[in-house]
Parts: structure tokens; C-alpha cells; sequence
């Protein structure tokens, strides 16, 4: 994809919402106007409307009070420099004196570039809160100490976390109501009377109600795990044995004591006439019901250092801490003894060891786990499975074709981890995965496995990278159509990370009374829509991008531009786009900023929380890191891995400042 | 004598066919109390459904005695007498970052003031169900049930302390929940109410007990090493121990009981849930697009609900039925579109007459869809003796929707109440009150009902369109 122009000359022509935070900090002035004008302009100019009544836009800036409370709103204060740029704001323009909007907006880009500083103010390894597995976690962690091939989630029906987010693993949603606890209970005993080779009526007596262990592999598992267990074990020995599975399921190693209190069980069991191992399998039950094994807990430490002007106090985490870290980022499950081992000996820390460590992790089977937990949920591709189009307007698009579709995504993805390609492939690549039916939609021949396959694609035939891909395109069309306004928004909030807000209450949509309707009509049908003020500012900005994609149908087929096919569009900085294959030159042009937005979401799942203002800084130290390193996917997880909240955490209580309950940025 | 001789001999005689993993052993034995019964108690439930609705086709045009049901009510023709229509009922709660349907979705069932996400978590006042649930939920075997395809937007019950509570999506697991190791039992509440109720005995040292304590004590070392942020996730943790420890422990009390229902059986004939065949896993994705195996499902929810209630498995139960992801081929007959959620937009405008008439009627058509559904339960509900009574005059159900109608509405919510709630409701009526009346006030009459007396619920008397000091006069 070649593109002669600049980044930085393409940051003016391109639409402000993907103005990400780097564009505008590489445009910084550092000549600021005189500090402690910015009040006075902003409560003459911008209060009379965005005040905490009013709040127009939903947004209120008489929150500024510094610096920091810029730095902490940084996207209200990064659009109150777009808005005012560009002119949309203030409304009455005559009033609003020239040389005032440039002191405002170079007053405002002055403090947003402390972001990108070693400023005291934005280090910060932000909260690290204790938080509860969520369902893959819990489900992958019992499987890896059990070796069972059990979904336990799916079993006990363990309900999916609502987080808000993309990502399953956002700390501060994922509670334990007490059904949850119960159906921790409930595989804990499933679990181990499996393992322990007893019958367990309640659920053998109900076949088809749980799915029947497969015999081969569970004497496999069984093998696995008494492994070192003597046959007739004495209490020595089967201490020594509850004490070694709780080392892994509690990623710590337990003292004497502790083994004893669990003993304890094995003693009360046998004192009533139980048989040793079954005296053994009521000792394991506590350790997977414990909240050492169900939290991730990293114990809080004594600050090293007073700590002044309330600011967090931070400290390394312990190479244990890192080992859990890490195999939960990237297997979303509990670290296997060789990461144990590493911790225990203080070794994982050293850079040539955790190097070597975060490789070793992404290449094993276990990292599918990342693929699934990472790229499809924030992807959105698992949305192909209720997608809107119907068998009624589309025959082809069954379920075979939906998997089909689904698995062209996850097959991408891992060639990404396993081949650690660019992750620039994900907006162009020359190669794909599909099999029989995929290839039949896509137009590409030679293929009719039923498993997905990699192709090699030419640019005639418009694929490569996810745009091309039916599991987009389909789960953002509507029944009949497509939806040139969601797939706007999935190129906006997925591939950049800039969702636009959610439309007002009252938008209706378009009447629907004609069965095929002509572009033209519906151009004009969308176009009549969004001239509501309040709608246009966000569809000017996604309709176009979504127009672009309208080379393919509802499911996915292209089609070509023709007199009934208008695929053209204009963005509201001025780009001309033709169609697909000119939106995925744009998205080249882009590609800095699509990298910043993969490094958000890494650093998102990897740390379990939203981004935070102190946080931007270190998307930039990533970013520079792994584009020296060609933006391979393994660069980038390990820059997650050597970034500042990655490796550090605050080490005291949270200070009595209600505004940090919130989320700070929006 | 080996314990489990004992507990297998003791199930035998309480007609059990299984064994009790949950609970290992039942050794000493220690007083639990039992409230004395005096007749079968009173039921909530709760029967919500997804998209608002369409209002002109839902309410009757004018207050008083029910005479011809509006289309989307008439399934429930057959049961007119038992209903009471209630029009004018809103939610005015104000919501910070969260969607148009969580706004709605948060403040349904609590009439919470403001809702919320947190960090990622849905935040919200508690809700009707889990108020009453945490009132009168000690006397069942499980304080509330929650039924259906809820969940990520579509949060709707809270507990007191404002976290969401999970919704169980599969009926098999949910009869898992209730019965498991144990069959079916219906109280015989006119045995119940004759004999002398033994102080039901608890067993404190069996084995689920220790593991209990062993995790509790673990819990507590831990918490002391911890901050207060985290103490908070780890106090949750305790919580959430005992009420399994209270499970373990009612359970115990209740074999007892049970046994003597299975010797002497009342008139209450359990209802047959088709479940050996049933998987939800392979289901579930085409509930979405099938409304037949859709029906399936809300129809094997709400039997459910009404063997939960009937085996007095939960006084409180939520049912979220339907889903706006879902479609209706076949059930929406007109136009083109099929896509819920495309059609509650597109059949909804600032004003009526703006809506697109054809995706109206589309909408109408699938909450009648939902309505002959509901029906079904009722009538199931009708016929279930419980001894002079039956199940559905021992309850409250409120069928209602999230929204008040499809383009996130909140003014004039759907709102219907059938059984009479043990003559505490004057049924057969619609009762019109004045216009943006707080839904909540609704909920404090449920409550009061319910034997909980709260002076106020969410914004029951601090919502915008407050009114009747915070209830709803003349609903008996």
C-alpha cells in the first residue's frame, strides 16, 4: 500500500475523531500563551453551556480547575481542541475573538503533552485491584490443575460478565453473587470425583445432562495428576501432595501450617472410618473454593517511601506477582511450573529471562486462549453468530458459513501469534484463511475443504486484512441490508479505538416500506435522517467510511461500484473515497494510529482495567519500541509486558478521592 | 455407622432416587428454625419482556372492569378476572455512561434514581425482586431465582448493596440448582399447617460445614493483609460463603419436611417439565432466529418459575423473556424486516404518527407473540390446586417490559398484574393513575404485599412525576 504523503501531513485531512492523542501531541506548540488564561477565556466562551446543569454534548468543562484535571479528562479536553480548531465551537464566532481560540487551544495542547512526559503527575501504575477470574479464566485455570477437558462454565452454566467493555476481564465488574459461589462448589466437586474415579450419582444418574468425560483422555488427566502420588500414600506423602496442588492452584508456595489446616480434613475423614483417597479428594475441595485460587490477589505492602501531595506511592510487583501477571494475560490461566519455578527463584524479572518467557508463552497451544480472549472479543468477530441477515434474503448464509466466517478471523489471528506477524496485517494483508464455502462467497477458487485454509490474494480480488472479512461485514448489516452507519462505527470504535457517542434517545430510524430498495434512495433516506443537527456531526463521519464498505453486501460478497451501486462518500475533512478499496488505502495512511489502538487494547486486557490519563504516555513508549521491531505482535505483547503499570503497582491504600472511583477519562 | 449408610437410607424414605454430593455427611445436629406455616405462602413473580410495547394495542381505552382485552393482551381473555391493568407508571431516573437500553435496563426493576456503570460494572439501587427476596427469602430453599437470556445490557435486578445479580440461562441448570441429588417435592400445606412443626435440626459438623469454615478462616487471615479497596471484593467473597453455608443448612432442615409431603401428598400435582431432551447449548443460538425453539424456551422457563414457586423452591422469581437481538419470521407477518430490536426503532418516533406503521404493527405483533406466552403460564398456574387455593391466587405476577416502548421510551410502561395476591388485589380492572406516576410506587405496593413495609422504593418519592405519597391508591 504505497502512500507518499506524511502522517503527519494526513492528520489534517483526516476526520478529527481519529485524531488520536499522538497526532496532536507531534502537532504540540510549546508556545503556550500566558498560564492562568485559559479560565477566563473558557468562562466567557464555553461555561454558559457546558456547565454541570447543562452539560450540552455531555460535556461539562467547569471541572477544570489545573492542570491535572485537564490531564485527567484528557478526551473532553482533546475534542475542546478539535471543536475549537476547526471552528464548530464556540457557535457564536463573532464574539469569539481570534487570538483567544489560539491561546485556548495552544494553552490546552501545552498541558495534554505532559501525558507523554516522565511528569510525576502521569506516572502512575493505576489500581490494581483484586478481582475475581472471569468465566475463560476460572474455566482454563481448573483445566490446566485438573488436566480434565471439562468446560465447566458451560456445565454449571456460569453466567458471562457483563463488563461494559470489550474484554471479559475488566477488574472492577467482576463480582461473586452467591449463585456463583455455589456453582464454584458445584465443579469443584464435579472436578475432582471425576479425577478421584468416583461415582457421582447426581450426575451420572443424568446422562444427557452433563457431557460424558472421554475415557481416553480422562485416564490421561488422572495419570497427569497423581503423578508422584504413591499408590498406598501415607499422610506424609498426601500432604505433601495437597500441598503441591494448592502451590499451583494458589500460584504461591504454602507454609506448613497452612497444608496442616487442610490436613485437618484428611485426619476428620479418616477419624469416620473413610478410605485414604477419598480422605485426599475432601482435602483438595477447600483449595478450589478458596478465594487464593478463585481472586487474583497481589497482598498490599507497607509504602517504601512517604508519600507526598497525594500522589500513589508505586512499587515493582514480585517476580510471582509478574509470573501471574503474565500467564493470565497470555493464557488466561495459572502459570505452569516453569513459570513458577522462574518466579520462585527470582529470576523472571531479569530482561534476557522474561524475554525469552513472554516467547515462549505466545508460542504454546495454551496462548489460543490470547487469540480468543484478545483479538475476537475486541474484533467483535464472535458477533458473526447473531448476525442479522437472514436465510429469507440471503439462502447461503447458514450456520455452517457463520462458523466458516468466524473461523476465517480466528485462523488470522493465530497466524498473527504463531507466525508473530505485524499486526498491520489485520488492515492489509495478501492472504487469508476460508474454506469451500467462504472461498465460494468470497469469489476465490481452489479451495472446497471444509476447514479454513490460507490463500493468497491479489488485489483484484478486494480481500486482505479484516475489512474484507465476512464475520465484520455480516454482524454490522441489518436483515436485508447492510448498515453503511454500523460498519462506520466498526472501523471508528474497532479498528481506532473512537467510538462515536451513542445516538439520542429519540433518533428513530428510517421508515422501511419497500423490499430492494435503489442506493440512490437509500443514500437520500440516510442522508434526509442524519440532516437533524444533532445526528449529523457523528454520520458525517461514519456514513461515509460505511458507504465505502458497500462494494460488499449484507453477508459479505462484492460487489461492484455501478450506476446502482454509489459507494462514494465524502469525509468531513474533505478525503474522496470511491469505495472499499479506497477505504483500505485510508486505513494504510492511518496505520500509526490503528497501532496505538492495538496497543490500548492490549494494555487494556493485559492490565484487566479501562486506560487512564496516566496511561497515555505509555502507549507512546510501546508503540515507539515495537516499530523499531517492524510492529511484529510479539514486540507489542512485550512491550505490554516491560510497560510501566505491567511491571509496578501502588503499594498503599486508595486516598479518600471520590473523583478517582470514576473513571477518569471520558 | 458409616454416615453415608445413614443419609442413603434417609433419602430412600424421602423418595429420593440420588445421592446428595452437596452434602457429605449428616452428623451432629443442631436447631434450626423454621417459620410455623399457616397456609401456602404468597408469590412474586416477575415476567419482563424485552422491546417496550405498543401501547394503543396494550391498555384499554378507558379505567374500570376489563371488558374487551386490547389485541396484545386478549390471550388472556380466558383470565380477565384475575387481571389488573395499570396505566401511567414511568421511570424518570437519570443515568450516567451507560446506553439508552441500560438506562432502561437499570432502572426497570429498581426505580433507582440515578444508574450507572462503574468501571466497567452496571450500578443501580436494589431492585424489587432482591428487596423482597432479602425480606422473605430466608424461609425457601433459595432466596430468589433469576430466569432468562439477561445479562451484559439487559441488567435488571440488584442487590442491596447496588451489584448486578446473574440470571440463570439454562432451565436444566436452574432445575439443578433446586433439586439437585433430591426429587421434586410439592408441600402439602394443609399437613403442614395441621401439624406441630418440629424446630427442623442442622447438622454442624459435616463435612461442606468444615470446608466452610476451613475457606472462611482463610478469608478472614487474608483480608487483614489487604487494603480497603480490595477488603471490599474479599467481603463479598464472605457473603456470599454464608448464604451457601444457609443453602447447606435450610437444605438439611428441609429433607425432613419433604419426606413427610412425599408420605401424605397434597393436591398440588407437580408440574412435568420436558427436560430430558432438552439442550441448551445446542439451542441456543437459534432462539434468537427461531421463534419456535424460542417459544420452546420461554414456555420451559416459565414452567420453571411455576415449579420453583409450586415446590416452594423461591417465593421471588424474575423471568427475563425474549431478547431484542432476536428474530421473528413468522410471528411478524408484514413488511420485511424481522430484526427485533430494527423494528422497536423503526415502529417508534417522538410521535406515533411518525413511526413507520408497517414495523409497528410488527412489534405489536411479536408482544402478542409474547403475551399468549404469558398466558400459558397463567393458565398452567390457574389449575394448580394448592389446597382451597390455587398457585395463581397465591401469587403476584407482574408482566411487564424494560422499556415503556421500543425507541428506549419511559413515560406509560406496560404494566399488568395477574392473581390477586391472596385478596390483596382488586383483579378484573384497569386502574389509570396520573401521568409520569414513579413505577417504583408499584414496587412498594409489591413489597407491602410481600410483608416488607419500606416508606419508600428508588425514586418512589423523589422522582419527577412523584405522586400518591409515594404509592398507588386503590389497587384492592
Amino acid at each position: 500500500m504505497p502512500l507518499t504523503s506524511s502522517d503527519a501531513d494526513n492528520v489534517q485531512k483526516w476526520s478529527p475523531i481519529v485524531i488520536s492523542a499522538l497526532a496532536l501531541w507531534s502537532a504540540i506548540s510549546v508556545h503556550g500563551a500566558e498560564p492562568g488564561t485559559l479560565r477566563p477565556v473558557l468562562q466567557e466562551h464555553c461555561f454558559k453551556c457546558h456547565n454541570a446543569e447543562k452539560q450540552k454534548g455531555g460535556i461539562d468543562l467547569t471541572t477544570f480547575t489545573d492542570e491535572k484535571s485537564v490531564l485527567k479528562k484528557f478526551k473532553v479536553w482533546q475534542r475542546v481542541v478539535e471543536a475549537v480548531s476547526n471552528g464548530e465551537m464556540p457557535p457564536d464566532r463573532e464574539k469569539f475573538p481570534a487570538p483567544a481560540g489560539v491561546a485556548l487551544v495552544q494553552d490546552v495542547k501545552r498541558i495534554l503533552a505532559r501525558l507523554d512526559s516522565d511528569d510525576p503527575l502521569v506516572i502512575d501504575p493505576g489500581p490494581s485491584l483484586v478481582r475475581r477470574l472471569s468465566r475463560a479464566e476460572y474455566n482454563f485455570a481448573m483445566r490446566d490443575l485438573t488436566g480434565l477437558d471439562m468446560d465447566f462454565s458451560v456445565q454449571f452454566g456460569m453466567p458471562s460478565d457483563s463488563t461494559g467493555s470489550s474484554f471479559e476481564n475488566v477488574a472492577a465488574a467482576l463480582n461473586l453473587p452467591p449463585a456463583l459461589l455455589e456453582k464454584y462448589f458445584g465443579a469443584a466437586d464435579l472436578a475432582l470425583v471425576r479425577l478421584f474415579g468416583e461415582a457421582d450419582p447426581a450426575w451420572d444418574s443424568k446422562p444427557d445432562w452433563a457431557r460424558k468425560p472421554n475415557a481416553a483422555q480422562l485416564k490421561l488427566a488422572r495419570s497427569a495428576f497423581f503423578a508422584g502420588l504413591p499408590e498406598a500414600a501415607d499422610r506424609a506423602a498426601s500432604a505433601k501432595f495437597v500441598g503441591q496442588f494448592a502451590r499451583r492452584a494458589w500460584r504461591r508456595t504454602l507454609e506448613v501450617t497452612e497444608v496442616e489446616r487442610l490436613m485437618k480434613l484428611y485426619d476428620a475423614a479418616l477419624a469416620k472410618g473413610a478410605a485414604p483417597r477419598v480422605a485426599l479428594r475432601q482435602t483438595l475441595k477447600p483449595v478450589l473454593v478458596s478465594p487464593e485460587f478463585l481472586f487474583r490477589i497481589e497482598l498490599d505492602r507497607t509504602p517504601a517511601k512517604p508519600v507526598a501531595g497525594g500522589r500513589m506511592a508505586a512499587g515493582p510487583v514480585s517476580d510471582l506477582e509478574l509470573a501471574v501477571r503474565l500467564s493470565f494475560f497470555l493464557w488466561s490461566s495459572i502459570p505452569d511450573e516453569e513459570l513458577l519455578r522462574l518466579a520462585e527463584a527470582n529470576q523472571l524479572s531479569q530482561p534476557a529471562v522474561l524475554t525469552a518467557q513472554v516467547k515462549r508463552l505466545l508460542a504454546d497451544d495454551r496462548a489460543k486462549r490470547f487469540t480468543s480472549g484478545f483479538f475476537m472479543n475486541w474484533l467483535a468477530a464472535n458477533k458473526v453468530n447473531e448476525a442479522r441477515p437472514s436465510t429469507e434474503f440471503f439462502p447461503v448464509f447458514n450456520d455452517a458459513l457463520k462458523r466458516a466466517m468466524r473461523a476465517e478471523v480466528e485462523a488470522f489471528c493465530e497466524n498473527l501469534r504463531t507466525e508473530d506477524r505485524p499486526v498491520l496485517d489485520l488492515i492489509a494483508s495478501d492472504y487469508t484463511f476460508v474454506n469451500g464455502d467462504l472461498a465460494k462467497l468470497y469469489g476465490l477458487t481452489g479451495v472446497t475443504a471444509k476447514d479454513v485454509q490460507r490463500v493468497a490474494l491479489l488485489p483484484e480480488q478486494h480481500r486482505g486484512g479484516v475489512l474484507g472479512m465476512g464475520a465484520i461485514l455480516a454482524s454490522t448489516s441489518h436483515t436485508h441490508r447492510t448498515s453503511p452507519t454500523q460498519r462506520g462505527k466498526w472501523v471508528l470504535e474497532v479498528l481506532f479505538g473512537n467510538p462515536p457517542p451513542p445516538p439520542p434517545a429519540n433518533a428513530g430510524m428510517f421508515k422501511d416500506e419497500k423490499r430492494s430498495k435503489e442506493p440512490k434512495d437509500f443514500r437520500d433516506k440516510l442522508a434526509q435522517h442524519a440532516s437533524d443537527p444533532v445526528c449529523a456531526s457523528c454520520h458525517a463521519k461514519l456514513d461515509p467510511l460505511g458507504f465505502a464498505l458497500d462494494n460488499y453486501n449484507a453477508i459479505g460478497e462484492w460487489r461492484a461500484t455501478s450506476a446502482d451501486l454509489d459507494t462514494h462518500g465524502k469525509l468531513p475533512t474533505g478525503e474522496q473515497l470511491a469505495g472499499a478499496d479506497d477505504l483500505r488505502k485510508l486505513l494504510w495512511a492511518r496505520r500509526d494510529q490503528f497501532v496505538r489502538n492495538v496497543i490500548a487494547q492490549l494494555l487494556t486486557y493485559a492490565l484487566g482495567r479501562e486506560l487512564d490519563y496516566f496511561d497515555q504516555g505509555q502507549i507512546t513508549r510501546i508503540r515507539a519500541a515495537a516499530a523499531s521491531e517492524g510492529d511484529k505482535l510479539s514486540a507489542l505483547v512485550l512491550g505490554v509486558v516491560n510497560s510501566y503499570p505491567f511491571r509496578h503497582r501502588r503499594i498503599m491504600d486508595e486516598p479518600a478521592d471520590p473523583t478517582r472511583k470514576t473513571t477518569a477519562a471520558n | 455407622m458409616n454416615p453415608n449408610l445413614n443419609r442413603r437410607h434417609f433419602l430412600r424414605g424421602a423418595g429420593a432416587l440420588v445421592a446428595l454430593p452437596f452434602l457429605e455427611s449428616l452428623g451432629r445436629v443442631s436447631a434450626f428454625a423454621a417459620a410455623p406455616v399457616m397456609r401456602p405462602p404468597l408469590r412474586m413473580g416477575i415476567f419482563t419482556v424485552t422491546g417496550g410495547t405498543v401501547l394503543e394495542s396494550w391498555k384499554c381505552a378507558l379505567a374500570g372492569p376489563l371488558g374487551t382485552l386490547p389485541s396484545i393482551l386478549r390471550p388472556l381473555d380466558f383470565c380477565k378476572d384475575d387481571l389488573l391493568i395499570l396505566t401511567g407508571l414511568a421511570q424518570s431516573g437519570d443515568s450516567e455512561n451507560v446506553n439508552g437500553h441500560e438506562h432502561c435496563a437499570f432502572t426497570h426493576l429498581t426505580g433507582a434514581p440515578k444508574v450507572k456503570r462503574l468501571g466497567g460494572r452496571a450500578s443501580a439501587s436494589v431492585s424489587v425482586d432482591q428487596a423482597a427476596a432479602s425480606a422473605v427469602g430466608g424461609d425457601s430453599l433459595l432466596p430468589s431465582l433469576e430466569l432468562g437470556l439477561a445479562g451484559h445490557e439487559n441488567v435488571y435486578s440488584f442487590r442491596p448493596d447496588g451489584t448486578p445479580v446473574p440470571y440463570e440461562d439454562d432451565p436444566k441448570l436452574v432445575f439443578d440448582r433446586m433439586f439437585r441429588g433430591r426429587q421434586p417435592v410439592a408441600p402439602n400445606w394443609a399437613r403442614r399447617a395441621g401439624s406441630q412443626m418440629q424446630p427442623a435440626t442442622v447438622s454442624r459438623d459435616s463435612y461442606e460445614q468444615s470446608v466452610i469454615d476451613l475457606v472462611r478462616e482463610n478469608t478472614t487471615a487474608l483480608n487483614r493483609r489487604l487494603g480497603r479497596a480490595d477488603q471490599q471484593k474479599l467481603d463479598e467473597y464472605l457473603t456470599s460463603i454464608r448464604s451457601v453455608e444457609t443453602r447447606l443448612q435450610k437444605l438439611q432442615a428441609r429433607l425432613k419436611e419433604e419426606a413427610l409431603d412425599a408420605a401424605q401428598p397434597g393436591p398440588s400435582k407437580l408440574i412435568d417439565l420436558p427436560l430430558a431432551d432438552y439442550s441448551f447449548a445446542k439451542l441456543r443460538n437459534s432462539i434468537h432466529r427461531d421463534p419456535e425453539k424460542h417459544a420452546q424456551y420461554i414456555s420451559l422457563m416459565a414452567d420453571v418459575m411455576i415449579l420453583a414457586f409450586q415446590t416452594d423452591s423461591t417465593r421471588v422469581c424474575t423471568f427475563a423473556a425474549g431478547s431484542d437481538e432476536a428474530s421473528f419470521p413468522g410471528v411478524v407477518t408484514v413488511g420485511y424486516e424481522r430484526h427485533c430490536h430494527t423494528l422497536e426503532h423503526q415502529g417508534n418516533a417522538g410521535r406515533v404518527e411518525d413511526a413507520d406503521p408497517i414495523s409497528r404493527e410488527a412489534c405489536r405483533q411479536i408482544h402478542a407473540w409474547y403475551t399468549s406466552l404469558f398466558a400459558e403460564m397463567v393458565r398452567k398456574m390457574k389449575t394448580i390446586d394448592e389446597g382451597g387455593s390455587t398457585l395463581l391466587d397465591n401469587s403476584m405476577l407482574l408482566y411487564t417490559s424494560y422499556m415503556a416502548d421500543g425507541g428506549h421510551g419511559r413515560e406509560d410502561y406496560p404494566v399488568l398484574l395477574a392473581g390477586n395476591a391472596q385478596g390483596t388485589l382488586k383483579t378484573g380492572r384497569q386502574v389509570d393513575f396520573q401521568k409520569k406516576t414513579p413505577a417504583a410506587n408499584l414496587y412498594v405496593e409489591m413489597l407491602d404485599r410481600m410483608g416488607v413495609k419500606v416508606a419508600e422504593f428508588g425514586n418512589s418519592k423523589t422522582g419527577r412525576g412523584a405522586a400518591y405519597n409515594g404509592r398507588l391508591p386503590g389497587l384492592v
